[in-house]
């Protein structure tokens, strides 16, 4: 209900800024399917997000189409770089994981980075992609947060479904998965797709939101920052994403207003949350919950 | 020769290694 009435009780700032928590936990909840659910810790999704947003800029700057269209194509293209990166990461896991997929995210940013002609280079890409009716922050803000539910609703079904719990099981031990007949790598390249696939989805709805895109967007920092939301929410618990990603980009833009070392703020936040609540926030609350049923 | 290459040349081959070593150019399974 607070979410629903939100535009009409606060300045259109933060609206953009509730516009842009949901965005990034999509972002958050995609790393978290696998991270959380597969055991596998990626550092590629940035890219991957920002494939969406810079695939979907550049459809409406030069090929025009419907704005469905554009976000469609965009998904695609970063549902095909997902499943790129799948294939050649499923052999991989722990921190050979996290380099190859911090790898594979570097080369899509120096694509984006030297690749002047198509992507701009580092002047990045401009484009007017929101129908004439989201113009408004308000009625931007609803299709958002009505896209999300459904988002969220998917997510939360995919991955208690069989498949989901299957990946758990490979999370939890893939030798044993394997000799009970599953097939893993299989499992691990779709688990990589349909993670990706919700990205791709993050990052098509953000070129919607900003309009404008740049090698930033694809760059590590991003790939970095999703998964920091998705941690400190909670790996393994979905929703934590929503508090992570509300939690960072709220620390990003309150505090950068009261002082310059806002990121040394940010990295105190991180410290502590290791420190006092390794299961992150939301899985601390179920575990104090859960402590107390018991 | 060609600067759009860049990245591509230091971090292709970082990925093609652990895509077809993935425990690392020298690494043994423990």
């Amino acid at each position: 209900m607070g979410l629903a009435a939100m535009p009409y009780l606060l300045p259109n700032y933060y609206v953009s800024i509730a516009t842009q928590v949901l965005i990034f936990a999509v972002l958050a909840m995609s790393i978290d399917i696998l991270a959380g659910y597969t055991g596998r810790t990626p550092l590629g999704h940035g890219a991957i997000f920002g494939t969406a947003t810079y695939v979907t800029i550049y459809w409406a700057t030069t090929l025009g189409g419907s704005p469905w269209t554009r976000m469609l194509v965009g998904i695609a293209a970063a549902t095909t770089v997902a499943a790129i990166f799948a294939l050649l990461a499923i052999r991989t896991s722990g921190v050979y994981f996290l380099l190859l997929t911090l790898a594979l995210g570097m080369i899509v940013w120096g694509v984006c980075l030297r690749w002047t002609s198509v992507t701009g280079g580092e002047n990045g890409l401009r484009g007017a992609v929101r129908p004439a009716f989201l113009a408004t922050h308000a009625s931007f803000y609803y299709l958002v947060l009505g896209a999300v539910a459904v988002i969220t609703f998917v997510m939360w079904r995919f991955v208690n479904s069989p498949f989901g719990l299957t990946l758990r099981g490979i999370k939890d031990s893939e030798s044993r998965m394997r000799s009970l007949g599953y097939n893993v790598p299989l499992h691990l390249f779709l688990a990589f797709t349909v993670s990706g696939f919700f990205a791709g989805v993050a990052g098509a709805i953000y070129a919607m939101f900003n309009s404008f895109v740049s090698p930033s967007t694809v760059a590590l920092t991003q790939s970095v920052a999703g998964l920091l939301m998705a941690i400190t929410g909670g790996i393994g618990t979905l929703f934590g994403s929503f508090v992570g990603a509300a939690a960072i980009i709220s620390l990003e833009n309150f505090v950068s207003s009261y002082t310059e070392r806002w990121l040394s703020v940010l990295g105190l936040m991180f410290v502590l949350i290791m420190v006092f609540a390794p299961e992150g926030i939301v899985g601390r609350i179920r575990m104090i919950l859960d402590r107390r049923r018991g | 020769m060609f600067p759009e290459l860049a990245y591509f040349v230091i971090f292709g081959p970082m990925a093609l290694i652990l895509a077809f070593r993935p425990l690392g150019l020298f690494g043994r399974a423990a």
